[in-house]
Order: C-alpha cells, then sequence, then structure tokens
C-alpha cells in the first residue's frame, strides 16, 4: 500500500484515516495520531464543513488518499461530497447513538452499526453520484460524487 | 416527561381536563363506557394502574411492550434490561394474563446476536400465551431484518408481517422500517397483503394494527411518519372502528383521524424528546434525572369489549 499523501491543504480531515481493514501498524498508528489531533483540537476545522461551504465540499487529495466524513448530531459532515475515483471515504460516528452508512442502490456501499467513534470506509471506484443514509435515523441523508 | 405528555395529550381528543377527571374517577374505570366516543374507539389513561385494571371487564385484553433497545449504554438508561424485566415484571402482576403480548419494535440497539438472544429470552418470561413482534429499524441496522426474521419471523409473510383474528378482533402486524428512505415505508407487496387481507372481513370488524413507526405524520422532520400510510389506511376507510398502535417515538400521543385512532407509545429503554417547534435537532436519547426515568417509560394494556367492540386503553408507566 502506498503511503497517503499530504492533502494540498494540510487539513487533517483529508488523508488522515487508513482504509478499513488494513492491518497495517504504520496506518493504526497515524489514525492514532489524527484522531489524538482531531481530540486536542475540539475537533475545529477538522471536517470540510469547516473548511468550505458543505453543499459544494470537494475533497482535498489526490486519488490515493482518503477523506473523512463525521457523523455527528445525527448528520453527515460534509452531506455532499466530491471524491476522485480510487478515494477512501472513512466516516467517524462522533454521536452517542448508533448510525450506519447505507444506500438502496448499492449492496456494497453498507456499513453495519457503527458505535461511537467506530469508522467505515469505502472505497469508491466508479464514478457516479452515491446518495446514502443511515437505516437507522432515515433523515439522515448524504451523497458523495464520484468523479473521474 | 410529565409536561410533555400533558401538551400531547392537549393536542388529543384526550384534554388534560378529560385525564385529570378520568383520574379522579379512576375507581370507575370498570365502567369506562363513560369515555365512550362516537367514533367507536374509547380511550383512558391511568398514572397509577394494577388497580384499575382489576375491575375491567374485558372480552380481550393484550399489552403493547416496546422499545426495549436491548444493547442500548448510555446515560439516558445505564440499565435497559432491568427496565424491560421489570416492565415484563409489572405485565406478569395484572390480574388477568393478557390474551397476547406486542413488542412494536426496536427489540435491540443494534441487531446484534447477542442482543437478539437476549431479549428472545426475556419475552419467554411474560405470562402470555403468545408474543408478537414488529421489527424496528434498530432491529435491521446491517441485514434488512434477516435476522430478526430468524429469530421472530415464525408464522409471518414478506419481510415479517402478519394478521391474525382474536375474540371478533382482526389484527396486523406490519413491518414499516425496512426500505425507509426519509420516512418509514410499507411497500407495493406489504400494501397489496393489507389490501387482501382486510378485503374478506365485514366492516363490522374492529381492526387492529401495529406498527414500529407512526402510520400518522407525527413528525416527518425527525422521520415520524410512513411515506406511503394512506395508502393502507385507505383500505381501512369502511371499517367503523380502526385502531393504529406504534412505537419508535418513546411517548405517548394519541390522535384520531376519520374512523382511525392513532396510540404512540412509551418505551422501556429511555425517553426521547418531544418533537415540534423549539425542539432538539435530533430525537437523541433523553437524559432526565433518576427518578424521572421511570415514569416517562412503561407499557400499555388495550382491552376489548365485545359488545360494544370498544378498546379501552390504559397506560401503564413503569412503577
Amino acid at each position: 500500500m502506498t503511503k497517503q499523501p499530504d492533502p494540498a491543504g494540510g487539513h487533517h480531515d483529508a488523508a488522515s484515516l487508513s482504509r478499513n481493514g488494513e492491518p497495517n501498524a504504520g496506518i493504526r498508528l497515524s489514525v492514532a495520531v489524527v484522531l489524538t489531533a482531531m481530540i486536542v483540537a475540539g475537533f475545529a476545522l477538522r471536517f470540510p464543513r469547516h473548511a468550505q461551504p458543505v453543499a459544494a465540499a470537494v475533497a482535498a487529495v489526490t486519488a490515493e488518499g482518503s477523506v473523512a466524513v463525521a457523523v455527528q448530531d445525527f448528520a453527515f459532515a460534509p452531506a455532499n461530497l466530491t471524491v476522485h475515483v480510487g478515494t477512501s471515504v472513512v466516516w467517524t460516528n462522533l454521536d452517542q447513538e448508533p448510525h450506519t452508512v447505507r444506500t438502496t442502490t448499492s449492496a456494497t456501499l453498507a456499513s453495519t452499526a457503527l458505535q461511537t467513534n467506530a469508522t467505515y470506509a469505502f472505497t469508491f471506484t466508479t464514478p457516479g453520484t452515491f446518495a446514502y443514509h443511515c437505516s437507522i435515523h432515515p433523515e439522515m441523508h448524504g451523497v458523495i460524487v464520484v468523479t473521474k | 416527561m410529565t409536561s410533555n405528555d400533558s401538551e400531547y395529550l392537549a393536542d388529543t381528543p384526550m384534554t388534560e381536563m378529560d385525564r385529570r377527571r378520568f383520574l379522579s374517577h379512576a375507581g370507575w374505570a370498570g365502567t369506562a363506557l363513560l369515555f365512550t366516543a362516537s367514533g367507536g374507539v374509547i380511550s383512558a389513561c391511568s398514572s397509577t394502574s394494577g388497580k384499575t385494571k382489576a375491575a375491567l371487564t374485558s372480552d380481550l385484553t393484550f399489552v403493547q411492550i416496546s422499545d426495549t433497545h436491548i444493547g442500548f449504554n448510555g446515560p439516558a438508561n445505564p440499565d435497559v434490561v432491568k427496565t424491560t424485566t421489570d416492565a415484563i415484571a409489572q405485565i406478569n402482576a395484572l390480574p388477568t394474563p393478557p390474551a397476547f403480548v406486542v413488542h412494536t419494535g426496536d427489540l435491540t440497539h443494534t441487531s446484534t446476536p447477542a442482543q437478539f438472544d437476549t431479549i428472545r429470552q426475556l419475552l419467554t418470561t411474560i405470562k402470555t400465551p403468545k408474543v408478537f413482534t414488529v421489527p424496528g429499524e434498530h432491529d435491521s441496522t446491517d441485514d434488512n431484518g434477516e435476522k430478526y426474521r430468524a429469530m421472530f419471523g415464525a408464522g409471518t409473510q414478506g419481510d415479517g408481517w402478519s394478521s391474525f383474528d382474536l375474540n371478533g378482533v382482526h389484527f396486523l402486524t406490519l413491518v414499516n422500517t425496512l426500505h425507509i428512505n426519509t420516512l418509514g415505508h410499507l411497500g407495493a407487496t406489504q400494501l397489496a397483503f393489507i389490501k387482501a387481507d382486510l378485503a374478506k372481513l365485514s366492516s363490522e370488524t374492529p381492526i387492529v394494527v401495529f406498527s414500529h413507526m407512526p402510520l400518522f405524520d407525527m413528525y416527518p422532520t425527525w422521520g415520524w411518519g410512513t411515506d406511503d400510510a394512506l395508502t393502507a389506511l385507505s383500505y381501512m376507510k369502511r371499517f367503523g372502528s380502526v385502531t393504529a398502535i406504534n412505537g419508535h417515538v418513546h411517548q405517548l400521543m394519541t390522535k384520531t383521524e376519520g374512523n382511525v385512532t392513532f396510540y404512540a407509545g412509551k418505551g422501556v429503554a429511555y425517553p426521547l424528546p418531544a418533537p415540534g417547534a423549539g425542539s432538539a435537532p435530533a430525537a437523541k436519547p433523553l437524559v432526565v434525572p433518576a427518578d424521572q426515568l421511570r415514569p416517562a417509560l412503561g407499557t400499555r394494556t388495550v382491552n376489548f369489549v365485545a359488545s360494544s367492540k370498544h378498546l379501552n386503553v390504559v397506560e401503564d408507566p413503569l412503577l
């Protein structure tokens, strides 16, 4: 696996979390470091919704990076996200309630119930628009637009 | 939650004055026909339970338990197994065992096999001939309800719906928590089942419908409704008495629309905030002072008097 590239803007939200299920100690360490940084910073400025307009959040990563989506206060943040093909999107549940990432159009974009601080990663390999929701809280919606 | 309950009741056919009047005459519960309503449904609230029901003359009694959320672990209720166990103990203390108990969903919190096994074991301790269930969205977090149906789906069709007759009452147990998008959803297959199921019945037959999410628009902002419920209800228009009982919202609300009376019930895990203007942005578990938790939880006893075709609904807070 290639090393995660630094995002252009240097935000920790981008390229900060490893892909799901990679048994790589280095990646796990980087997750721990980044999560610690997030906690220390009180989550301020860590997620794209704070840095750019929510409606047009564009992932500031290269094709091999990963992008974080916070699941917080019964909402996905950013709710609308554009990424390049090959990007891994990592959802982290920051609520006390469990949430899921599910879609009615894909059998593979489907998390189990995420408890507090649990993450789910999905790498988008085809261009398109992927609407998703939380199967437990149907009012929670998000969209990932995957570009070439 | 008392003030929230009062607000709700104030919006319903049962005003706060009605409730106070009822409470002041709780001993009259045995003659609850005092509350006969033209719609064919009577309702009553009790904050004390137990004694009042002893005098009731009923041809059919069943109990609703809901939203046990086994697996929940948070400040809103540090021990959901205990509150569930205590709720079951209250049911088992009823003067006459109910003909059946219905669990209106969210048996578990996150649909794990261990959680399903725990609630299954707890439900088997209820002194009643039969326990029916409908799934909640917490019971199908990752498998469209497969684990739920493997354990609780015997005798059901499709996603887990069913119907049955008892003492002249026709019951439907519906599934509106699969295939949800923004609101609850029944789906075309289930709607066809409902239509065919009801078609063979006399319009005199009292209908009781169980679902997890409300079949009325309680608060669509939080997903508290069912987007195709009106189609299902259109099949029920010719019936004189239709009662729809749901869980999901963890609080009491009663509403009458035409021939249908809706009863949203409490959970036994934790309360949720009251929806509406000025409400919280999401329906997060409500943390209340310890001494206010149990009154915010509860079950519901429904008595059916065949001669009058009336249902009498008694709310039983967790004591």
